[in-house]
């Protein structure tokens, strides 16, 4: 049975897929780079990344059949092959990020004492579970959950909004105006480059018109979430607290005040994080499914899920030791591995417009 | 047996009547093994004694119609044919008059017919015999319904009686396409289970699907629909119903008109409803009848209700044991304050207390209604006040039990309300083990089932996932029904409109 979306529900795929992980560190990774500029470097990222996610769907909007056979129609069995290769190796490894550092702040903020472990073992079997539900499922929970992330999120704006002092933000642009723009970099790693691993879902979706569409509200939507909350966390606790604080954006929870009587909720910044980063490990793992389904040549779809979630779970462990090594590697390694596959997926679109402008 | 009764009469040969009266009487009473509720009458034809016999199965009979409308007039005429194939016509002709009738040439069917309630005409020198439609007998009027119980709306609630029920939705629904289906289930109970659909309205797929359902029971007792129910579900394990049921005619009569299938059983008020949707639960047939306003706050409320029925000690127990700082201080000491004295962790004592409840629901239940009280009594007041002083339970604790209880029993329907009590515990078992944590997980796993599940091929979360716009006139939003011209849209797409009202424009009227 082949399993649908609906350009909604592709949507709201795509705006959990870019909140994932990126609503925590954003306000850190930006005040870092750009000072009490840091939201311009995300304003910059978002309309870049508008652009990207433009260009993201191209590669396989043409074209009959799945996602894979789509590829090799465009770039051959070969090309195809190796891309599908990198996205996999780029899925696993987002993958394996995202687990873990759920699992750390989690072990850190929010259950102290619990081993990381048990929540990478338990966060990877829900999400097991989600995806031998098949692709329809999530996107219909996405559909659920999306309103509590939304629910939360206004609400954590409301909340801190008596706390607020623009004074923080000031002066707007007149200091250290090229890592404002740096400071995109980074961001965009992040977020709107990691999306284009979503390609693979376009061709589940019942109304192919409407796709660029879809990404576009998605990725306007997280933007505009990513700009308020970075707003909001220079503006509450000034940019340098933003730097020192690894969650910054929990900190800002703990500012939450409401009738003097109900403090300290910033549980609501958990619902937030945990429900995004949950869609976006049980996107990119349902997409590892069936790209290592596709590469090893297997028929049945659920054949390598179990394997895949016991392979994630032992890598998330042993490949990134703590907290402190994650921004590191979002500096260095990673932010080169997400830059590359998006540079190889904007080039081979380019390659496949050449090869068939030439016929 | 068979053998035996072949050697004494010698004459019934592969099931046929025979065309020897006593034969036919004696098989039918041996095949009976003489059971005492078996009435055989032997009546006269003219001159001729014993020329015609009426059996019938006492209790399922209507007496009346025998005595006054059929013995009555048989004793007084005359009948004139001396040939018995005749004289079955002339009787026919005698009995049509008053009461169906139909010819019956096998054993089987006759006994059916028996079993049903119908009474067996036999002629002397004649193969065949007569049915006549005599179905009555006891059963209970109708009455007020009492699970589903509303301040305004209809009171009539479905009885034990198939034929009364179907006509309490025919009577709502005067339409040529109410049409209705019957089928006989349970090779010893011989259940009629029938379906009812609005045609034109109705998807045809559905009903196809109900009808091939229903016909792969093979079972040997139908008795009640739950036993439908088990049969017809998508999902045997899931803790969720995917079928509504209802003993109110005029819930029934609305799902019908949305495009739904009923499916009616003899011998139980309660009439199932496919496919069915989780909002369903949440709604009762009395939203429709109160204002739009009122009825919207109040199904904002079931929401709330089923949060905290599922939830609150759950949280009660993540934020007591692992996240304390998320209680303002002061409720916090007071909090510890309760708590200092209690021996057991907030997941035992929540756990107790959560038992407790459940067993005192349970024996309510159970109990005759003029001791219920006095349970109630020892349960709430007693059990409570005293647990909580003998330092058992914390005030606390009691209260937030309390809280769930009422909450629970918000619903209109029971069958939800039986799930969010068996996953309550599973929460507290998360909350317990992974804090808040555990219950973003738990919830989580919930909705994946519950967006997993399926009734009879429509999404079990719709209009909630997949997200229908058209659809949330009529889920927290209970639309005025001027605004509401569709019909659920994924249920049914032939026939949507249902409602072409203008709204009522703000006229002045001078006086």
């Amino acid at each position: 049975m082949k399993s649908k979306l609906s350009p909604h529900q592709l949507s709201l795929l795509v705006f959990m897929n870019i909140l994932g992980t990126a609503i925590v560190f954003i306000p850190t990774i930006a005040t870092t780079y750009g000072k009490e500029n840091g939201w311009v470097s995300v304003v910059v990222a978002v309309l870049v990344g508008l652009i990207l996610l433009m260009l993201y769907p191209s590669l396989i909007m043409n074209g009959k059949g799945n996602f894979f056979d789509r590829i090799e129609y465009q770039i051959g069995s070969i090309g195809a092959k190796a891309l599908i290769v990198l996205l996999v190796l780029f899925g696993f490894f987002m993958t394996i990020g995202n687990i873990w550092s759920l699992s750390q702040f989690i072990s850190v903020q929010i259950l102290m004492g619990t081993p990381p472990e048990v929540i990478a073992y338990t966060i990877t079997f829900v999400s097991l579970y989600a995806i031998r539900s098949g692709l329809e499922v999530i996107a219909r929970s996405v559909e659920v959950f999306f309103l509590f992330t939304m629910m939360s999120l206004l609400l954590l704006a409301i909340f801190v909004w008596p706390e607020t002092s623009f004074d923080h933000l000031l002066p707007i642009m007149q200091l250290n105006q090229t890592n404002a723009f740096v400071g995109a970099i980074p961001v965009l790693a992040i977020t709107y480059v990691e999306v284009v691993i979503l390609i693979a879902l376009i061709p589940h979706v019942n109304d192919e018109t409407k796709v660029r569409k879809s990404f576009l509200i998605g990725g306007a939507l997280a933007g505009i979430c990513m700009i308020v909350v970075t707003v909001a966390t220079i503006a509450v606790i000034g940019v340098e607290a933003t730097t020192h604080y690894t969650y910054s954006i929990y900190r800002l929870g703990q500012n939450i005040q409401i009738a003097e009587f109900f403090d300290r909720i910033e549980g609501i910044v958990a619902f937030i994080w945990f429900f995004t980063i949950f869609f976006k490990i049980s996107t990119t793992f349902y997409i590892l499914m069936i790209s290592t389904q596709y590469l090893f040549k297997v028929n049945h779809q659920k054949v390598f899920s179990a394997p895949l979630a016991l392979l994630l779970i032992a890598a998330s462990k042993s490949s990134l030791p703590n907290i402190f090594y994650d921004f590191e590697l979002m500096r260095s390694t990673y932010l080169t591995l997400s830059y590359l596959v998006m540079i190889i997926v904007v080039l081979s679109i380019g390659l496949s417009r050449l090869k068939r402008s030439n016929y | 047996m068979r053998t035996q009764s072949d050697k004494k009469t010698q004459s019934i040969v592969h099931d046929q009547l025979s065309s020897c009266l006593k034969t036919n009487l004696t098989y039918i009473k041996e095949q009976l093994g003489h059971s005492t509720d078996l009435v055989v009458r032997h009546l006269h034809i003219g001159s001729k004694k014993n020329g015609m016999a009426i059996c019938y199965l006492d209790g399922l009979v209507e007496k009346e119609t025998i005595r006054d409308q059929f013995m009555s007039q048989v004793k007084r005429q005359a009948f004139s044919a001396k040939d018995p194939q005749k004289l079955k016509e002339e009787v026919e002709n005698l009995i049509t008059a008053v009461s169906a009738v139909e010819h019956v040439r096998l054993f089987n069917d006759l006994f059916k017919h028996l079993m049903a309630g119908d009474s067996i005409l036999l002629i002397d020198q004649v193969k065949s015999g007569l049915i006549i439609d005599t179905k009555g007998g006891n059963s209970r009027e109708i009455d007020m319904v009492t699970t589903q119980e509303v301040v305004r709306g209809p009171k009539e609630g479905f009885v034990e009686r198939l034929e009364s029920n179907i006509a309490l939705v025919r009577r709502r629904l005067k339409d040529r396409n109410f049409w209705l289906k019957s089928y006989s289930i349970g090779t010893k109970t011989q259940t009629t289970v029938v379906i009812g659909y609005l045609n034109g309205i109705v998807n045809p797929d559905i009903v196809k699907e109900v009808e091939e359902r229903l016909s792969r029971i093979k079972i040997d007792a139908i008795l009640e629909s739950g036993n439908i129910e088990e049969f017809i579900q998508d999902d045997m394990y899931s803790p969720f119903p995917t079928v509504y049921n209802s003993e109110r005619p005029d819930a029934i009569a609305a799902g019908i008109l949305e495009g739904k299938v009923a499916i009616f059983v003899d011998g139980t008020p309660f009439v199932l409803l496919v496919p069915t949707l989780f909002v369903d639960f949440l709604k009762s047939s009395e939203d429709y009848y109160q204002r739009s306003d009122i009825s919207t706050m109040i199904r904002c409320l079931r929401v709330l209700a089923f949060f905290i029925a599922l939830l609150t000690p759950s949280f009660y127990i993540a934020v007591t044991l692992f996240h304390q700082e998320m209680l303002p201080t002061t409720l916090l000491t007071s909090l510890a304050a309760q708590r200092e004295g209690i021996p057991f962790p907030a997941f035992i004592e929540a756990l107790i207390m959560e038992v407790t409840f459940e067993l005192l629901r349970e024996a309510g239940v159970r109990l005759p209604s003029s001791v219920g009280s006095a349970i109630s009594i020892v349960g709430a007041l007693v059990l409570g006040q005293a647990a909580v002083e003998a330092g058992i339970v914390s005030p606390m604790m009691v209260i937030v039990v309390s809280f769930t209880a009422i909450s629970s029993f918000v619903f209109p329907s029971y069958n939800l309300a039986i799930s969010i009590r068996m996953l309550r515990f599973v929460f507290m078992m998360l909350a317990a083990s992974f804090g808040l944590y555990g219950i973003f997980t738990g919830f989580l796993l919930m909705v994946f089932h519950l967006a997993s599940l399926r009734s009879f091929g429509i999404p079990y979360l719709f209009p909630l996932a997949p997200f229908s716009f058209s659809g949330q006139r009529d889920v927290f939003w209970r639309a005025p029904l001027a605004q509401s011209k569709e019909r659920p849209h994924l249920l049914s797409q032939i026939n949507t409109t249902k409602n072409q009202t203008e709204p009522s424009s703000k006229k002045e009227i001078d006086l």
